[in-house]
């Protein structure tokens, strides 16, 4: 049943999504038309010009605004609204159709952000100094055996960031709606409140992991400055507890991101409010 | 002859300190084969009810169970229900919803859904949005008339449509009549569907106040449903 | 014909006599096969149950029959119908005297009035 209702999730939502990644491809290949055609000369052409300049910038800085705005939509519309009363009579589990959000929601995110890099491609690749910036890469996964893992572990703790930044919102909606008259307001004050107490804790916990690396790491930077260490060096030095900080990140994000998946479902099994 | 609903004790309350009690120690069963009148002024419990037996809300106590089964997904198979709104996203062609339907129901059959649709000249490939109203609702209506469920669940199915319309629901709820099954309407509009009835439930207030077969009612009280319930419900 | 009904009284009573006199006037001629129940049913607007109960006392009162795998047939039994028939016109008639009555015509003036 879960199969199903991606299906059907991803059925719904395509249209929307694919328009706005269609429009960012346009305005990012117009605007590269104009940098390689114009002379600069024309003054009505200048001003389309900048206007599409204009139009792309605020695109790609809205575009994953805009995208998580249309998944919260989505979530409130189809589980909250009058479709609410079609979903929650499936015969699925309340945590399917949680569940079944989450993940195309996570898909279109991750959608997006590929979409504003590649936008900016299309727009500046030509001035990017690609054979440098490679080789930069290359000797820096050389000279730091322990990059691959920072890689790794990098990318995972924004995977999880994302992810677990979608699961807050949809639990804040989850304990919003119980106050019928204030649904939305609701949902801002959850997001609040949930919000706030997962800092408090997350920046006690990095406290403490701090405080136990403090004088380790003091020694290091003072290693760094006085030998005047490179980038690469300075890397491998605190490489190690780069690794180990994003990796107490993602642990807690993940944690917090089952926190608001229990939330969430307490809220919609339990304390289902429709109208 | 078996117990498809049965509600022992049901209770349900809202509001802080349960301030408000929409339902109030309801005990109810009814039988399979049935047509049942769930019969009420609005804000009497008859929503609440129905959203109890198909899952929207959970009881504040007491117990409720379809086919002998808790609420849940099990029931939530069995159970076809149609609300008294659009709820469906009406962004849809109808043929989607045939698929949506299928897809989650084994029980949905889409060629009796083609077929009801067929009659009424309505094409499958058209949009909910640019339909009137009262189309969308005989689409709706259709859609949950096509799944061969045990409990069939309308709330206010005629209610703000024209008499040809109603006809065309009353006819569809007769001609898909099954003994295997039963079916609880939920109106205030009496007159129109008390031929239809086996038997009648008022509910005032949260409590259940009466439950009795219609042909009872007019022998033992000499008038109609709709008399009793006026003289019943009295303002 | 419509199928119209009282309030005061069962809808399955009814549904009998309004299925009788269907027989008496030809609708459902003597001898032929009725519609299905629920068919009937959705002709009357009515409950299913409710026009299978008023079948099956139309069945013990002998005015149809049914055949296990064909269905419902209407009795071929003339007499009884018109046995049924007559009586029903002299309720009716008596049902007109006594309302005739009421408005002051006795037996002389309704005669007059008949030719």
């Amino acid at each position: 049943m879960l199969g199903k209702l991606i299906k059907h999730e991803f059925k719904e939502t395509y249209k929307t999504f694919l328009l706005l990644y269609v429009a960012i491809l346009f305005l990012s290949v117009v605007n590269l038309g104009f940098n390689e055609l114009g002379d600069g000369t024309n003054g009505l052409m200048m001003i389309v010009e900048v206007l599409f300049m204009i139009a792309f910038v605020l695109c790609a800085f809205f575009l994953s605004t805009i995208s998580l705005v249309l998944i919260v939509i989505r979530f409130y519309k189809n589980l909250l609204g009058d479709e609410g009363y079609l979903m929650h009579t499936l015969p699925v589990k309340k945590s399917s159709l949680i569940i079944s959000k989450w993940i195309v929601a996570a898909v279109w995110t991750v959608c997006s952000i590929v979409m504003v890099i590649l936008s900016i491609f299309i727009l500046v690749g030509r001035e990017v100094p690609w054979g440098k910036m490679f080789d930069f890469i290359g000797k820096v996964y050389n000279g730091y055996d322990g990059m691959m893992t920072l890689t790794i572990v990098g990318f995972l703790c924004i995977m999880i960031s994302v992810m677990s930044q979608l699961m807050l919102i949809y639990a804040s909606m989850a304990v919003g709606q119980i106050w019928q008259k204030h649904r939305v307001l609701g949902a801002f004050l959850s997001f609040f409140a949930i919000n706030m107490a997962t800092q408090t804790v997350t920046s006690q916990i990095t406290a403490v992991f701090m405080a136990s690396n403090a004088e380790k790491l003091n020694n290091k930077f003072e290693h760094i400055v006085a030998t005047n260490a490179g980038f690469i060096d300075g890397l491998t030095s605190i490489g190690d507890f780069l690794t180990a900080y994003l990796s107490l990140s993602a642990i807690l994000l993940l944690a917090f991101c089952v926190l608001y998946f229990f939330i969430c479902n307490y809220f919609m099994t339990n304390r289902l409010n429709l109208e | 002859m078996s117990i498809l609903f049965e509600c022992k004790n049901l209770s349900k309350s809202y509001g802080g300190n349960s301030s408000v009690r929409a339902l109030n120690e309801v005990n109810l069963q009814i039988e399979s084969g049935k047509i049942i009148g769930l019969l009420g002024p609005n804000g009497s419990g008859k929503s609440t009810l129905i959203k109890l037996a198909n899952g929207l809300l959970t009881p504040s106590s007491g117990e409720i169970y379809i086919d002998g089964n808790p609420i849940g997904e099990k029931t939530k198979s069995v159970v076809s229900y149609l609300p008294e709104r659009t709820y469906l996203n009406v962004n849809q062609r109808v043929q989607d919803l045939i698929k949506f339907f299928q897809d989650f129901y084994v029980d949905f059959r889409p060629e009796r859904a083609l077929g009801m649709l067929k009659k009424l000249n309505i094409d499958p490939s058209t949009k909910l949005k640019v339909m009137s109203k009262g189309t969308r609702e005989k689409v709706q209506l259709i859609l949950v008339m096509s799944r061969d469920a045990k409990l069939y669940l309308l709330d206010e199915p005629i209610g703000g449509v024209d008499p040809a319309a109603r006809d065309y629901i009353l006819n569809t709820i007769i001609t898909n009549y099954d003994p295997q099954a039963s079916i609880i309407i939920s109106t205030h509009l009496i007159q129109d569907i008390e031929q239809v009835l086996d038997e009648a439930v008022f509910i005032q207030y949260g409590n259940m106040v009466l439950h009795k077969s219609v042909d009872q009612i007019r022998d033992e009280e000499g008038k109609s449903v709709d008399g009793l319930f006026r003289e019943v419900f009295r303002c | 014909m419509s199928w119209d009904f009282k309030e005061d009284r069962p809808i399955y009573t009814q549904l009998l006599e309004m299925i009788q006199i269907r027989i008496m006037n030809g609708t459902y001629p003597l001898g032929s096969k009725l519609p299905s129940v629920r068919e009937l049913a959705a002709q009357a607007s009515v409950n299913p149950n409710t026009m299978q109960k008023a079948l099956v006392e139309l069945e013990q009162k002998g005015f149809v029959f049914s055949q296990r795998t064909s269905g419902r047939f209407v009795t071929e039994d003339k007499q009884l119908i018109i046995q049924v028939k007559e009586k029903l016109a002299k309720d009716y008639l008596e049902e007109f005297r006594s309302k005739m009555k009421q408005i002051g015509y006795d037996e002389e003036s309704i005669n007059k009035l008949l030719k």
